[in-house]
């Protein structure tokens, strides 16, 4: 059974009954293979469509999921599940559990993966002293504001003022070291624990890379919560600097403080280009921080013309598009128009784009850009009835993932072999046209019930 | 997209059943077996497909039976009526499957598990109501109103059942208003199978099923056998186990009792 693999969290999703019979069926080898190839924070099987479990069937997944979590370091437990379910997973381990459980998806994106969660308020309510502190440590790390409900009668009086509420929920262990959020186009990965040779050997360079692809170009490590770094994490943090240096990418660490390591890493630090700040706050008071976040980009770009190659790939990309976009919509594209030409689209308002980074044999960068009413139409089955501007967002970047995927399957049938970044989403147009002024592309444009549609290749 | 046009249009390509088939049951009806398997000898392929069918494992016959009268005979009255209606999803099956990885032996054992299972349930509960006996040999055409409503745009509903969680029964219902079992229920409609066992099947999926509902103590239990079914390894490795999306809120005395005799 596949998993659907979110913002860095894998979640299984079976239906029906789970018992010894099919449990194997639900996390077979080829799912620990693709798992494993893509080290996600996070690895969750959902009991929302579940009718039944016993312990036979639990205990194999238990036995998977640990030896995920061990290859991985993720996150792993079980979630979407009422009170009843909840009790009743105790009781079938004894109250002995290894793993983590989390009483819905929502509440598991609080705890792990990529996904942009903004501040939020929780209050938590567990009988488990020991539990409640250790929710709370966890909600605490990625920077949410926590409040502990004394008792049952204290969290039923309070809930309604909190954004989330977290019960039924127990925590195993959370010991992956780096967690990722993203902020003003600033990429922050929260560490903890010993920055060591471990953490060298675990850091997710794929991510990373990827990242710089699409354009991200300052990278903080906030080492508020970390215990030390020894001479082999530095030299891996000034190293990562160093090589960054050649895309005019810049790292940052918040929160090193004397006594977390010794003075002369921390020069040797500094002389790698690092810059330290004391916190994360102050790094982000920081203006030209966030000026060069957003401006920085094109500074380093050696080759910004289009090539021959990139265009015999615009068919497959068209194709994809077009074909997603139909489907989905019930309405025909028309194409109007395709260019080549540098990217100056001077629209403004009312209009979502994605920029995905395409690598592997051919390298280059997809724009695609769309009128909010086609993006709607697009993504109505990827959202819930009463949608905020943010399901817009993350719909419109799954969506662009569907597009993503469909062109490595099309690239691969012609063994061209290529990979797709994360889709970065932007609201503004002329955010695009600053990341992509100067540089050369093909530009295809298309109308679908007048409503305009922009797909934008260059290198 | 697909759209009640192209569901028209499919439900419109489902062929009228054959009249020897008609003839057959009507004998049936009339408790005529010996008329019944004289008229059922006249077509090869359905006396071929009653015999693998029953004999299938789960019928627990020991020897083979080839001939239709020993056929009618060792499963008497009312199965041989479930598994006559069963042949007629033989008239729609896909030569071959292409959005699930699945096939035609498959889905006879799956016909065959669904209607040994369903009898048990229906005995336990003693119901002897002939409709809800017969609805059940029409319950997998659902399958196949998936698989060929779903073809031409599998890929793109593969990739997007990768990025999210979604049924496709609710896809089917985002995209059309309608359900797998409505679509369903609109062939037992063309093949004039009773308005009752009509709107049987289209309640499988509703989400306002009352507990005050006469019929909701026969469709809570037929959820549960298809969450069962549908959770069998052949169908996880097919693809299909994420397949209807119907509430799950049962009584868990009524899990309980359905597991226990159901594993029985």
């Amino acid at each position: 059974m596949r998993p659907v693999i979110k913002n860095s969290v894998a979640i299984f999703y079976p239906s029906g009954f789970i018992d010894g019979d099919n449990a194997s069926s639900i996390i077979t080898g080829v799912d620990e293979t693709e798992i494993l190839s893509k080290k996600p924070e996070a690895i969750f099987i959902s009991l929302k469509k579940v009718v039944f479990f016993n312990k036979k069937g639990m205990a194999y997944l238990v036995d998977r999921m640990s030896f995920l979590k061990d290859e991985c370091a993720a996150f792993v437990g079980f979630c979407d599940y009422d009170s009843k379910k909840f009790t009743f997973i105790l009781e079938l381990f004894s109250h002995d559990v290894s793993f983590s459980l989390i009483q819905n998806e929502d509440s598991l994106f609080l705890f792990s993966g990529t996904k942009k969660i903004e501040k939020k308020e929780v209050i938590i309510y567990s009988k488990d002293p020991a539990q409640k502190n250790q929710l709370a440590m966890a909600l605490i790390e990625r920077k949410h504001e926590v409040v502990i409900a004394k008792d049952k009668d204290d969290f039923l009086a309070k809930r309604k003022k909190f954004d989330h509420i977290v019960e039924n929920s127990y925590i195993g262990s959370i010991e992956k070291k780096v967690s990722v959020f993203i902020k003003n186009n600033i990429i922050v990965y929260a560490l903890k624990g010993f920055i060591d040779s471990e953490f060298a050997n675990n850091f997710d360079m794929r991510y990373h890379k990827n990242a710089i692809k699409v354009g991200f170009r300052i990278f903080c490590f906030d080492a508020q919560d970390v215990t030390s770094v020894n001479v082999h994490g530095a030299n891996f943090l000034a190293k990562l600097s160093i090589d960054g240096a050649e895309d005019g990418v810049s790292i940052a660490i918040c929160g090193l403080k004397a006594g977390k390591t010794t003075k002369i890493l921390t020069n040797d630090m500094e002389d790698a280009g690092i810059m330290l700040y004391e916190n994360l706050e102050n790094f982000f008071e920081d203006e030209s921080n966030i000026h060069q976040a957003n401006l920085e980009v094109l500074k380093n770009v050696k080759n910004i013309n289009i090539n021959k190659k990139i265009i015999s790939i615009l068919p497959e990309i068209i194709d994809s598009t077009v074909h997603t976009v139909e489907v989905l919509s019930d309405k025909k594209a028309e194409k109007k128009s395709v260019k080549i030409k540098k990217f100056d689209e001077s629209k403004e308002t009312e209009y979502l784009a994605s920029i995905m980074g395409i690598y592997g044999d051919i390298n280059c960068v997809s724009i695609l850009i769309m009128e909010f009413e086609i993006v709607k139409k697009v993504c109505k089955i990827l959202m819930p009835t009463d949608y905020s501007a943010e399901d817009l967002s993350d719909a419109f970047s799954e969506f662009s993932n569907v597009i993503g995927g469909k062109v490595m399957q099309k690239l691969k049938s012609r063994h061209i072999s290529v990979e797709i970044t994360m889709p970065r989403i932007f609201d503004k147009i002329s955010e695009i046209v600053k990341l992509e002024s100067g540089r050369t592309g093909v530009q295809a444009n298309f109308k679908i019930e007048n409503q305009d549609m922009i797909l934008f290749l260059s290198k | 997209m697909l759209t009640d046009s192209i569901i028209q249009e499919y439900i419109s390509t489902i062929p009228p059943i054959p009249k020897v088939i008609k003839s057959c049951l009507a004998y049936l009806d009339a408790s005529d077996m010996i008329q019944a398997a004289n008229v059922a000898k006249e077509d090869k392929a359905f006396v071929l497909y009653l015999s693998s069918i029953v004999n299938k494992p789960i019928f627990g016959f020991r020897d083979e039976i080839k001939d239709a009268h020993q056929i009618f005979g060792v499963l008497g009255l009312s199965r041989a009526r479930q598994i006559v209606y069963g042949y007629y999803l033989l008239l729609i099956l896909p030569k071959k499957w292409e959005v699930f990885d699945f096939s035609n032996r498959k889905f006879q054992d799956l016909q065959s598990n669904l209607i040994v299972s369903w009898n048990k349930i229906l005995d336990f509960l003693k119901i002897s109501d002939k409709d809800a006996r017969l609805f059940i040999s029409l319950i997998p055409a659902s399958l196949i109103v998936c698989e060929m409503l779903f073809r031409d745009i599998s890929g793109t509903v593969e990739l997007l059942r990768s990025s999210k969680q979604i049924s496709f029964d609710e896809l089917l219902y985002k995209m059309s208003d309608q359900t797998l079992f409505d679509v369903t229920a609109k062939i037992a409609k063309k093949w004039e199978f009773s308005e009752n066992i009509q709107n049987l099947i289209s309640m499988i999926s509703s989400k306002e099923l009352s507990q005050d509902s006469k019929d909701y103590k026969i469709l809570s239990f037929l959820r549960l056998l298809l969450s069962y079914e549908m959770s069998k390894p052949y169908i996880i490795q097919s693809g299909l186990n994420d397949f209807f999306d119907f509430p799950l809120d049962f009584d868990h005395r009524d899990v309980a009792t359905f597991y226990k005799l159901i594993e029985s």
